[in-house]
């Protein structure tokens, strides 16, 4: 049976890379992944070579018995001619017997050595994930990469245990035939071998006109099947546009394009598939004469002739297979390579130096930008001092949520881009830090909360196996006893997509239980009460008392309470700091802050 | 269980009934398959006759070059033959798959969209990629399979019996076996495939989720405990695969042993019967030929069980979509009436939901603008669902004219508003055919004018092909604001008495928005209304009437002036917004 698997269109550009790709080169780096089962390979050869022995033994076997003792010039006694007749039958079924275990191990070998391989590429590719710049991830996207980790080493797999295995097996087979035919009648075999190329020729014609015709399959069939979701997405907008009937006269014009290509590729292998088979019979048709007149002849036995009959088949049975390989390949060695390429893209700066306490961040004359032409912070300054609480406000766009991914180290400052400027946590380059042991003294908490489809307890402490009481202590300082107890079964209750629903509010304060049982040492909150009902507001102010209690934290926020709490505001327009004091003093200048809220005061009075 | 068993029974007629509707192309290419068949069958036949004569002594050059003659017109006719069934039944199948594609489409654009959305998206495409090839593989394959088997088996069996009874029952032996081996094999195979796959497909949503979350589990320094779960899906995938593959692998060596093992009773057996002169060597080489022809029905038969079976299921999915009543489908009309929209005491709520809509009263003049404001959820969006019949709610509080809406045609109701949505949606197509969605018959003005009422005409100039860009993932992606001003021409091109605008121009900046709302009005005909939902109070400053909606009830109503001199909710908003329209903080 065939794998399938979702694999992306093979263009003309995929076969001319993967021809020029040096296949060596991808097989010795990927072979080690293989790592115990490394043996299997090697071994798995041995068998396919013994099997090999096995195909091209069997005629000669049912050879032996013709010319032996059932040839009618043998007319030798006839229990010595039953006994010969008994032991080779049983020679046959012995040698079946071997082929049948040589055939089944090796592939269970090869498998194993193939499946083991994929594993701990995957696994590596995993890792490989967790240490790429958030940068790729956001250019890639998710789809992409899972096609990564998952198809496309589903198809390099392919590589190892179908395209390198049978290509031994049927070299091994062509030869060991060719062997025995110009052993026993070296013209006979010649001839027989004048169909290979011809075969293979035949091959390359047919797929050189056929492939055109399978990419444009692939196309429409991708076409056909994005317009059907489509069409189930959109489909309020085509009934309020009443727009069915236009929809189905383009959908039939894909659609009897799509037929028009079926068929046209029916055609054409309602050619190819007949006229290689029929390149059998004529190959039997020349052998059964050739090899008659060479009876005649007496240059060859009639046990010759019939096992020669035999090994027509085994010599076809591979050609047959040869086309179908070959797209395997390519396909292979294009993913072979996408995947080596992801390995080896750098990784997010991992320093070494430990920051021990009492954390001063600062800023100095930071530069960013994502596209070289439209700067996200220009010469931004500014230091944050243990214990201290800074807020960064300003419109949309101004660059706060930037800040915030430089501090987590999810973009780093690039000399080689052109970004300029230096950030430091206690006088050491932020280059230098060790960044995991630098994150595991902070707490995160996004606009968006992202919840895994898991338990409510899980989705709180993620990873790590903190004890029940710290898990529920953390949900009850961030006030969400009231959804604890609304849960079936308490924490153990699975969340999530395709699991318990939570309200926007819900999901927010449970970003912060998962804040509060890390227990960081610097706080920092991205947008993170943008999202709260009135209700909810006031529950959140409580939990951000006990947050912010003693702790260093970075806020971005929309709230005007939330902000008030900061030691320092920094107020940013279009990338720059514009205004920069405490609630009083920015009050007191009457800038963009102070108009801001103005505006907030007058919607919600009291705070 | 048993109504799948009933279903995938009812699927299975359907299959043979949609191949009878190509009768034709069916019989002639059965008897396509019959040559084939016959010719192959032949040449076992054939290899004993020359063999008996070269053994005997008898055969001469000159016979030898006939029977050689012989066999290669029998290859011409077996090629044409085979050329003939292929391109019938499986020119056939494909017409059929393209045939079940339409029905699909046409049945998903009479859906209702309560219904659409109860076939989870997945399971929808599924249907597409899945169910619809596996009825033609069924259809191709399974009953070529299926007759093909039949035959050989029948024939080479009552060939082999001619020869020698006895060797026919000895050398068959294995075959039952064989067969009963390879048909458990095979629905082996395809179960633990389907494990395989779900194993995957727990791997796959693993990995995505991970994707999704990077930044959490990065910021939580998870990587670590995040691979360990990940290898422990890879792990058990590793496990599903290796049980699939230990019966896939087995495939191949046990068709192998058995199939040769009759080949050894062949030689055990038919040589001794050879020595005692009851058979010719050449009928021993012809058991070879036909034994081995024998082997293939056995594969078949699992084969086709399988593929019958599929095929069936996937016909009984598809029909359980095909056979939904749908709503009526009228073909496309421009609106010829204008007149006075009314909604008297309108409440409405989702089957499993709060009321959304609570005891609404308005009318709408023909030239009139009406403008809705309230937070998010109040129900201003379910609203313009109820007066499209995207809902159904009962009669009694809809008129348009005097005229219960629910008396309307779908096709005469919808006719009579355009909308535009707040995220509208666009299809990966052309920018023109996204427009001409609205007005088939639309021309190059019309288009022109469309484009020029949104505002697109300078943008849509920079786009490489103009209006024959595609949109989408092949194409060019658009921003949210040129989103919504393309979805605003396409309305703009149905000419419907009242157009609905859903919060349409939140991704403008509201200079912008306020422009394109003072051309739009100007643009259209007096007689036509306009509602307008906006979160931005300077896009209604002109409206005749401003609806202000909290929690599904309308909280207070007037011209701009009048809400923005008393205290309540509409100053309150309108203190937020400063003069651009966008809260800053």
């Amino acid at each position: 049976m065939t794998t399938v698997t979702v694999l992306s269109d093979l263009t003309e550009k995929d076969v001319k890379k993967a021809r020029s790709l040096p296949s060596i080169e991808v097989v010795r780096r990927l072979m080690p992944f293989a790592k115990s089962s490394l043996a299997n390979f090697p071994l798995a050869f041995l068998l396919l070579i013994g099997l090999a022995g096995v195909q091209v033994a069997l005629p000669q076997v049912l050879k032996l018995a013709i010319d032996g003792p059932l040839s009618l010039g043998s007319a030798g006694d006839r229990t010595e001619s039953l006994q010969e007749l008994q032991s080779l039958s049983w020679l046959y079924l012995q040698l079946l017997v071997a082929g049948f275990f040589l055939n089944y191990s090796s592939t269970l070998l090869l498998q194993r050595f193939g499946q083991t391989l994929v594993l701990n590429l995957r696994r590596q590719l995993f890792i490989k994930l967790h240490r790429l710049p958030m940068t790729y991830h956001d250019s890639a996207g998710v789809g992409r990469t899972v096609s990564r980790v998952i198809n496309d080493t589903e198809a390099l797999l392919a590589l190892f245990t179908s395209v390198l295995p049978a290509g031994l097996g049927d070299l091994l087979l062509i030869t060991g035939t060719l062997v025995v035919l110009l052993a026993t009648d070296p013209l006979l075999a010649v001839l027989l071998f004048l169909f290979i190329p011809f075969m293979v020729r035949l091959m390359v014609w047919f797929r050189d006109r056929t492939s055109p015709l399978y990419s444009a399959q692939r196309r429409l069939v991708a076409t056909i099947n994005a317009f059907l979701s489509e069409t189930r997405e959109g489909l309020a907008t085509v009934k309020c546009f009443s727009a069915e009937g236009f929809l189905r006269d383009r959908f039939q014009s894909v659609n009897s394009e799509c037929l028009d290509n079926e068929l046209d590729l029916v055609r054409k292998m309602a050619i190819f598939r007949p006229a290689f088979s029929i390149a059998q019979l004529v190959a039997t048709a020349f052998l059964l004469t050739l090899g008659g007149l060479a009876v005649l002849e007496q240059r060859l036995s009639l046990g010759e002739l019939v096992a020669s009959l035999v090994y027509v088949r085994l010599l076809f049975s591979p050609l047959e297979e040869l086309a179908e390989r070959y797209d395997v390949m390519i396909r292979a060695t294009v993913a072979s390579e996408r995947v080596l390429t992801l390995l080896d893209h750098p990784e997010e700066k991992r320093g070494k130096s430990l920051v021990a306490s009492g954390t001063a961040i600062e800023f100095k004359d930071v530069s960013y930008f994502y596209a070289a032409d439209k700067p996200v912070l220009k010469n931004v300054s500014f230091r944050i001092d243990a214990g201290e609480t800074i807020a960064f406000v300003g419109p949309t766009g101004s660059g706060k949520s930037t800040i915030v991914s430089l501090l987590m180290g999810f973009y780093e400052l690039d000399e080689e881009l052109g970004h300029t400027g230096q950030m430091t946590v206690d006088g050491v380059d932020f280059k230098e830090l060790d960044r995991n042991a630098w994150r595991r003294r902070l707490a995160f908490v996004s606009q968006e909360l992202f919840l895994f489809r898991s338990t409510l307890q899980h989705n709180v402490q993620l990873f790590e196996s903190f004890d029940s009481a710290r898990v529920q202590r953390s949900l009850a300082d961030a006030g969400c006893q009231e959804l604890l107890h609304s849960l079936p079964d308490g924490a153990q209750t699975v969340i999530g997509e395709s699991g318990h629903a939570l309200s926007t509010g819900q999901r927010q304060l449970l970003a912060f239980a998962r804040a509060l049982a890390f227990a960081p040492d610097l706080l920092i909150l991205d947008e993170a009460t943008a999202n709260i009902d009135s209700e909810t507001e006031e529950a959140l102010e409580r939990v951000l008392d006990t947050l912010l209690r003693g702790r260093q934290a970075v806020i971005v926020a929309h709230r005007l309470a939330t902000v008030k709490r900061a030691d320092k505001i920094l107020v940013l327009s279009n990338g720059q700091i514009v205004e920069r004091g405490n609630h009083a003093e920015l009050m007191a200048q009457k800038g963009l802050y102070a108009r801001m809220v103005h505006k907030a005061d007058k919607t919600h009075p009291k705070s | 269980m048993t109504d799948q068993i009933i279903s995938a029974r009812r699927g299975f007629w359907r299959l043979v009934q949609l191949m009878m509707g190509y009768g034709h192309q069916t019989v002639l290419g059965l008897a396509g398959v019959v040559i084939t068949d016959l010719v192959t069958l032949s040449i076992p036949w054939l290899t004993k006759t020359i063999i008996d004569r070269l053994e005997a002594n008898l055969m001469t050059p000159r016979e030898l070059l006939a029977w050689a003659a012989l066999l290669l017109s029998l290859s011409l006719v077996s090629f044409l033959a085979k050329r003939l069934w292929r391109q019938l039944i499986l020119g056939t199948s494909r017409r059929i798959e393209a045939n079940l594609r339409r029905q699909l489409l046409e049945k998903t654009l009479t859906l209702t969209p309560q219904r659409a959305s109860q076939t989870q998206a997945g399971r929808f495409m599924a249907l597409a990629t899945n169910d619809i090839p596996s009825v033609g593989e069924a259809l191709a394959f399974g009953l070529i399979a299926f007759f093909d088997s039949v035959f050989i088996t029948v024939v080479a069996g009552s060939l082999m019996f001619g020869l020698s009874p006895t060797l026919t029952a000895w050398t068959l032996l294995p075959f039952p076996v064989l067969g009963l081996l390879m048909t458990v094999c095979m629905h082996l195979i395809y179960r633990r495939w389907d494990d395989v796959q779900k194993s995957l497909e727990k791997l796959t949503e693993k990995t995505r989720e991970s994707l999704s979350g990077m930044r959490t589990l990065r910021a939580y320094v998870q990587a670590e405990g995040d691979t360990e779960g990940f290898q422990e899906k890879n792990q058990a995938f590793l496990e599903t695969m290796m049980r699939y593959v230990r019966v896939d692998a087995s495939f191949s060596p046990v068709l192998l042993l058995f199939a040769g093992s009759s080949s050894a009773i062949l030689l055990g057996v038919g040589g001794p019967m050879v020595l005692d002169q009851k058979l010719s060597v050449g009928s021993l080489a012809a058991f070879i030929g036909y034994l081995s022809l024998l082997t293939w029905p056995m594969i078949a038969a699992g084969w086709m069980l399988v593929l019958l079976q599929r095929g069936s299921a996937s016909m009984a999915r598809l029909d359980a979509i095909l056979s939904d009543p749908g709503e009526s489908v009228e073909p496309f009309q421009q609106a010829s009436e204008a007149g006075t929209l009314e909604v008297k005491k309108l409440s409405f709520s989702y089957p499993t939901g709060p009321t959304v809509i609570e005891n609404w009263s308005l009318r709408c003049e023909p030239g009139q603008f009406l403008g809705i404001v309230g937070p998010v959820g109040c129900g201003k969006t379910s609203f313009f669902r109820l007066l499209l019949g995207l809902e159904t709610i009962p009669r009694g509080s809809l008129f348009f004219n005097g005229e219960d809406l629910a008396d309307f045609e779908l096709g005469r109701r919808r006719r009579l508003f355009s909308i535009v949505n707040q995220e509208p949606f666009l299809f990966s197509d052309t920018v023109e055919n996204n427009l001409r969605l609205a007005f088939p018959d639309a021309t190059e003005q019309d288009f022109e004018r469309a484009v020029e009422v949104a505002d697109l005409t300078e943008e849509l100039a920079l786009f490489p092909q103009g209006l024959q860009s595609e949109l989408g993932e092949r194409g060019i992606s658009l921003s949210g604001g040129q989103r919504q001003r393309a979805a605003l021409a396409r309305a703009w091109l149905k000419t419907a008495p009242i157009l609905l605008l859903d919060d349409t121009l939140s991704a403008v900046d509201s200079l912008t928005e306020q422009r394109i709302l003072r051309h739009l009005q100007e643009a259209r005909s007096k007689n036509k209304a306009l509602i307008v939902i906006s979160h931005r109070l300077s896009a209604l400053r002109n409206a005749d009437e401003i609806l202000v909606v909290r929690e599904g009830r309308i909280v207070d109503r007037g011209r701009h002036e009048i809400l923005e001199a008393k205290p309540g909710l509409y100053r309150d908003l309108l203190a937020i917004q400063d003069d651009d329209g966008d809260g800053l903080v």
